[in-house]
């Protein structure tokens, strides 16, 4: 939808690009900053262009100065809505054509490491790299294509968009800009495909059928030796499929399995199969014969994540339609019969599961889902009294002092919360240290519990004046008092009163219940909370925590 | 004349002129704003309007209305 909303746009000329700018009465905006080491002005036109005819708003764009990338980077201090824009010679000088032909450093290989490194400790939006050409400065050919593949494996390492087209020596020499001024246009439309602005429906699951989707052959006819997704030309396009099934997973996107079939016989072919996705790298397997989006339903109910991040791949165009139908919130696909098919599914999946970056939390995602699946099991079948539930999860928590440093995570989850978050603020690393910088205080808390880690999962931000401006808390640690202990911890040991700023969204009816359990209203107000108001609920919640500050 | 027409109308757009302004005596000596970044914005527009790639030797040649149409014609 987004691609052909983007893509679809008739191709501008520079011309037209201006005229749509000067033309657009929206009052509409979105504000980003580019930081780079090269003259993107011409570039600017034609993003605000083509933003403006796709999105109906305008796209207000802030550059470093020319050349100042490095005292950019060093200086660390950016937002989540930067973008940076990489080419060869940001990441080995002697790579740059405007300083002349060089001979490459000989540390040219520590450079490029230390240069990484800078790089990857910190966060952007979005991170794209122009795969420019190289200088003749290599013993031969196979020497640069070899540099030319590390620098793009190191970039696509950071989490960048990889763009191969589009770049133009002859400019970049001329006036310092690097691109064709005749592919500017497909250059912005790319950038912004890829940026995904608006995007509030990333997806964060991809559900798979099975028989010959996941793997050729149908189990329940064929039995496990009828079944296989490998090199060999008839199952090959399952074998590729799997693989990119794999590395979606390391990106912390989640993987399920929605199947008609026997529930103990996908278990031993996931278990048995020497599949490149495993039995273990399934966040769930909803195997049976009811309908498909019935168990999808109940597997959002189980993860607690909107149907609206949910992606389907089934190769059966009934199963796939009923998605359509009942579901239609769930981005579904008709798993082809080619890989020229499945190459235009990866692309665009690309764009709707795409991150700038990869967290630890990421990498450890399916593991803390299937502990909430888990417990959403033993919650509906086994445990009656939370209290006693909540106590035998053996939960620990550890509160972190975020004001100083290391404070990345408890920023994402300011500006990643939806559900469990008191007014919707999203507040950028750059507003957080200000206000840190003002007397404030980031505290965030990390959970674990006697089926892993969960990392960490509840923020709040306080300013000088013990006002909370956000306090957030992931969905996947919902119903466990959390909330509670946090704040009382924060009351006994940080300050006895505490306002917060209270305000409903569309989406945080979890915040608002919150609210109401404590004031016994929810209305937008600034509310006063001391420890006699967040008391120790029923479920004993002293009891539950062992602090390990 | 197509191409006199298109390059006025790139001048009109870029130094966002009146549509009567005397644009054939158009030069980088006596237009206040035509500066470097504009210099790089009338490549840009002369490109992509009429779908050609100037030789970086023409650049130079780019400091009035006359010289551009004259280069013009040559691609």
């Amino acid at each position: 939808m987004l691609k052909k909303l983007i893509m679809g746009n008739k191709s501008l000329t520079y011309l037209q690009a201006l005229k749509v700018i000067k033309n657009t009465a929206n009052d509409k905006s979105e504000s980003r900053s580019i930081t780079c080491s090269v003259n993107i002005d011409p570039l600017i036109h034609f993003l605000r262009a083509n933003m403006i005819q796709s999105y109906d708003a305008d796209l207000l764009i802030s550059t470093n100065e020319f050349g100042t990338l490095k005292q950019h980077l060093i200086s660390n201090t950016h937002n989540d809505r930067e973008i940076l824009f990489l080419f060869p010679w940001d990441l080995i000088e002697s790579l740059n054509w405007r300083t002349g032909i060089t001979s490459l450093d000989a540390e040219y290989q520590n450079e490029l490491n230390q240069n990484f490194q800078l790089i990857d400790k910190q966060s952007f939006q979005e991170i794209f790299y122009f795969s420019a050409p190289l200088p003749p400065i290599f013993l031969n050919a196979n020497e640069r294509e070899s540099l030319t593949s590390e620098l793009k494996m190191l970039a696509s390492k950071l989490g960048s968009t990889i763009i191969d087209n589009g770049i133009c020596l002859k400019n970049f020499i001329s006036n310092g800009c690097p691109f064709d001024n005749l592919c500017l246009d497909e250059t912005a439309k790319e950038i912004l495909l890829a940026l995904n602005i608006s995007n509030n429906e990333a997806k964060k699951i991809i559900i798979t059928d099975l028989d010959e989707t996941f793997w050729k052959g149908v189990l329940g006819e064929d039995g496990l030796d009828g079944i296989s997704a490998e090199t060999d030309p008839s199952s090959h396009i399952h074998f590729v499929y799997q693989g990119y099934l794999k590395i979606l997973k390391e990106r912390g996107i989640l993987l399920a399995i929605c199947s008609k079939n026997d529930l103990d016989l996908v278990e031993e072919a996931l278990r048995t199969k020497p599949f490149l996705v495993k039995h273990e790298d399934f966040v769930a397997i909803k195997a049976s014969y009811e309908r498909k989006s019935i168990m999808i339903r109940e597997l959002s109910k189980e993860l607690n994540l909107g149907l609206e991040h949910f992606v389907f791949i089934d190769d059966n165009p009934v199963e796939v339609n009923e998605i359509l139908e009942y579901l239609p919130e769930v981005n579904t696909f008709l798993f082809p019969k080619d890989l020229n098919g499945l190459n235009k599914i990866f692309t665009e999946l690309e764009v709707k599961v795409a991150t700038s970056k990869i967290t630890a939390e990421d990498k450890n995602r399916t593991k803390m889902y299937k502990n909430i699946v888990q417990t959403s099991h033993d919650l509906k079948n086994e445990i009656i009294d939370l209290s006693d539930y909540l106590q035998s999860l053996k939960m620990q928590v550890t509160i972190h002092d975020r004001s100083k440093d290391d404070n990345q995570r408890a920023i994402q989850l300011i500006n990643k919360t939806n559900q469990f978050n008191l007014n919707g603020i999203r507040r950028d690393e750059k507003e957080v240290l200000e206000i840190i910088k003002n007397g404030g205080n980031l505290y965030s808390a990390s959970l674990s519990d006697k089926n892993g880690e969960h990392g960490e999962v509840i923020s709040i931000l306080i300013d000088s004046t013990n006002t909370a401006l956000s306090f957030v808390m992931s969905c996947r640690v919902f119903q466990r008092d959390l909330e509670y202990y946090f704040l009382r911890y924060l009351l006994k040991n940080v300050t006895p009163k505490l306002k917060i700023i209270f305000k409903s969204t569309e989406r945080n009816k979890p915040a608002s219940m919150f609210i109401n359990k404590i004031f016994n209203n929810s209305n937008d107000d600034v509310y006063e909370v001391d420890l006699v108001k967040i008391k120790p609920w029923d479920s004993g919640l002293n009891k539950i925590f062992i602090d390990t500050i | 004349m197509k191409n006199l027409n298109a390059l006025e109308n790139i001048f009109i757009e870029i130094f966002d002129l009146e549509s009567n302004h005397d644009i054939s005596k158009l030069s980088n000596a006596t237009q206040k704003n035509w500066d470097s970044m504009m210099q790089v914005n009338l490549i840009v527009a002369v490109e992509s309007e009429f779908n050609i790639s100037i030789d970086p030797d023409d650049y130079e040649q780019f400091t009035s209305f006359e010289n551009i149409h004259q280069i013009i014609k040559k691609y």
